[in-house]
């Protein structure tokens, strides 16, 4: 169990900068994920954390201490690879005891043959079988032992793998995509074991994901990683309510976020297409910018009660059973939108016919053509639109 | 359906054709060495020959009664085989030095093959361009060069003589390079997290990974060493203590008149059985091997 803190972290592969100035505090015992598209670094990252390989500058601290030059097996980290690197040579249990083995076992004792001969050795086999036996148990893999790798399904190959890290008792745990190769049914499960492993343990988890609702899912915080730099550390909802930059608004979310050009006035009015003008106040010199709207924050109607709305044409709809996403373009110019809404309003809405869309409580989130965010004047930086979220409707407004 | 029925007879009779090309001098030695000289000279008998027992002339000629000299012929070829030449000497050599230099071979190329696929390191491609180089270069241009550095340090006429030119396979080091950089890097990143040390890593995560490839290494050399003609008669010189079976076949032969071809043949059988049966064992851990790395 410790801190673990990346302070600027940079790392190029040749001329390609891959890290550009990285810094992360994450707390001990803390559930953290790296998300961001592929390519971004984020194996990079975990690799330099792990020590497996080394940084150009910046800092590495686990649990207080600097480690820039201390070998991998003496970080007291664990991984878990997306490809679980098991040895196929191996059977369960001897993979899940090389890591002890290692450890426990002096040079002599480790000797093939001549080894079972040292006095002492038997009862540290005896130790680390007892560890094994515990591992296996927490993780149901015991009727597995005999078997080689190459013997089992991928979601047990990625039980396996965890129980290999899990029997150091690390400090810490590093997780590179551990459910990118199971289906989809899988790895909703193994989500939730993780997480429940999580809380088990109490230790500091830092795990890779490409996948945004994996990161929603299990975090205390994410790190939303892009180009080679964190674009926003926070919690989950602080990160899909309130967006510090518009990359991270549309990485997180599924369906995406609707993005749609605007313009901010002199009074701090904020409209888009067709004319829209949201009741807030925006705080900005005058500018163009980029509304952001969340699909559940928008609301589709043949005729919108007051008036105030985005005219479009429905293109498709799509059947989630509770839900339906209506996907919209505005008008003709070239804009989808998509819209969450209640099946009996879909049912309302016929296809390739006209209907308007408007911002429930006027929650849009705007970013400046920099991508950074500019907040309205009754909005609360950092962590008001994640208490907004929590906050009953119209007590926005 | 017609059409293809002889195409498919017709590829199966030019396979045919082949297989008795490859296989006809082997059918030969294996025959010969089990018949008797009239019969081979005769060329009746079929395969394995009448097995009527005749009388050793030599035997007689050496004044012993006609009896005592009535042999069978096979006994008598394998028989003769063994007698007039210390054949399982030759062999225990040729085992000596086939197996120690793919041992060796294994030592300097898997570390070698580590260094050039998974680690990086200034220079990395200059050294496998070398290796590259080396593989161009042919034996025999550097035999005479090789015997004046043996002979200057003494070392003719030794199984050192035999084995140290070998050790250092650069087929080998190719060869494992390339398998080892299908091996995933997470793998290797894995056993470093779990403490080993590199060169652990080189025995104890590649080696079983490689068997595969180890043994179709082992397959090219030796098969090389063993039917190796050139180099022992290069640097065995005379002292047929350290002869290998090659060399032993060609003294057996000079041993011999012309057309005693029962006993050289039999020679030759013993000399080709072990590969044979090595390459049929190994043949069925080949499958396994690939089948495991198959399944992943
Ligand atoms: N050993 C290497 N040599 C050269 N370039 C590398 C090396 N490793 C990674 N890169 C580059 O660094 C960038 C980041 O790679 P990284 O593996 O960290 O991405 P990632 O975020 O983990 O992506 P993914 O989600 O696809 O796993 C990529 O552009 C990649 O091509
Ligand atoms: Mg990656």
């Amino acid at each position: 169990m410790a801190t673990v803190t990346l302070r600027n972290i940079r790392k190029s592969f040749g001329t390609t900068e891959v890290l550009k100035g990285v810094s992360l505090d994450i707390a001990d015992g803390e559930f953290v994920s790296l998300v961001g598209p592929s390519g971004c670094g984020k194996s990079t990252l975990l690799k330099i954390l792990a020590g497996l390989e080394p940084q150009n500058s910046g800092d590495v601290a686990i649990g207080g201490r600097v480690v820039n030059h201390i070998r991998p097996s003496r970080r007291d980290l664990a991984m878990v690879f997306q490809s679980y690197a098991l040895y196929p040579h191996l059977t369960v249990e001897e993979n899940l005891m090389v890591p002890l083995k290692l450890r426990r076992l002096n040079r002599m004792e480790r000797l093939p043959g001549l080894g079972h001969l040292m006095p002492g050795r038997r009862q540290k086999m005896h130790r680390i079988r007892a560890v094994v036996e515990e591992t296996t148990e927490t993780l149901k893999i015991g009727d597995l032992l005999a078997r080689k790798p190459g013997q089992l399904s991928g979601g047990q190959r990625q039980r396996v793998a965890v129980g290999r890290a899990m029997v150091r008792k690390p400090v810490a745990f590093l997780m590179d995509e551990p459910l990118s190769n199971l289906d989809a049914a899988l790895r909703v499960h193994m989500r939730a074991e993780i997480a429940e492993l999580h809380r088990d343990l109490a230790t500091t988890f830092v795990y890779v994901t490409h996948d945004q609702a994996e990161a929603l899912t299990m975090s205390d915080r994410i790190a939303v990683m892009m180009d080679g730099e964190v674009l926003q550390f926070a919690s989950p909802d602080e990160v899909y309510h309130d967006p510090a930059d518009l990359r991270v608004a549309q990485f997180i979310g599924s369906p995406k976020m609707n993005t749609l050009p605007g313009a901010l006035g002199s009074g701090g009015a904020v409209s888009t297409v067709g004319g829209y003008t949201f009741a807030r106040a925006f705080d900005g010199p005058p500018q163009t910018v980029t509304v952001g709207l969340r699909p559940e924050h928008l609301a589709i109607a043949p005729k919108a009660p007051n008036g105030r709305a985005i005219p479009v044409t429905v293109r498709h709809k799509e059947n989630l059973g509770s839900d339906f996403f209506i996907h919209a373009n505005v008008g003709d110019t070239g804009h989808t939108m998509i819209v969450r809404t209640e099946p009996h309003t879909a049912q309302s809405l016929p296809l390739q016919g006209a209907a308007e869309i408007w911002s429930v409580e006027d929650r849009a989130v705007v970013f400046s053509s920099d991508n950074r965010r500019i907040y309205a004047s009754d909005e609360l930086r950092g962590i008001g639109a994640a208490d907004l979220a929590l906050a009953p409707a119209g007590a926005a407004q | 359906m017609m059409r293809s029925g002889i195409g498919e007879t017709f590829k199966h009779l030019v396979l045919l054709i082949g297989v008795v090309i490859v296989i006809a001098p082997f059918y030969m030695m294996v025959s010969y060495s089990l018949k008797s000289p009239s019969e081979i000279q005769t060329n009746s008998g079929g395969f394995a020959g009448s097995q009527q027992p005749f009388v050793d002339e030599y035997c007689v000629k050496l004044g012993n009664p006609e009896t005592a000299c009535t042999v069978r012929p096979a006994v008598y070829n394998y028989v003769t085989a063994f007698s007039k030449a210390p054949l399982l000497r030759y062999l225990l050599n040729g085992v000596v030095v086939t197996v120690s230099i793919f041992l060796i071979q294994v030592v300097v190329a898997l570390p070698c093959a580590y260094a050039l696929s998974k680690l990086t390191f200034y220079g990395r491609d200059v050294v496998f361009s070398l290796v590259l180089f080396c593989l161009l270069i042919p034996v025999h241009a550097i035999a005479l060069p090789l015997y004046i550095m043996l002979s200057k340090v003494g070392l003719i006429n030794s199984y050192a003589a035999l084995i140290v030119p070998w050790t250092i396979s650069v087929f080998g080091i190719f060869l494992m390079r390339q398998f080892f950089l299908t091996v995933p890097d997470e793998l290797i990143d894995a056993a470093r997290m779990d403490g080993m040390s590199e060169f652990s890593i080189v025995w104890r995560v590649m080696l079983p990974t490689a068997v595969p490839a180890l043994l179709a290494f082992a397959i090219f050399s030796v098969v090389a060493h063993w039917n190796d003609y050139f180099w022992p008669r290069v640097v065995i010189t005379g002292n047929q203590d350290l002869f290998t079976p090659p060399l032993g076949l060609r003294d057996f032969r000079g041993d011999l008149d012309g057309n005693d071809y029962g006993p050289m043949m039999a020679i030759a059988t013993v000399i080709v059985t072990p590969l044979v049966v090595a390459f049929l064992i190994a043949q069925r851990r080949f499958i396994e091997g690939i089948t495991l790395t198959g399944m992943k």
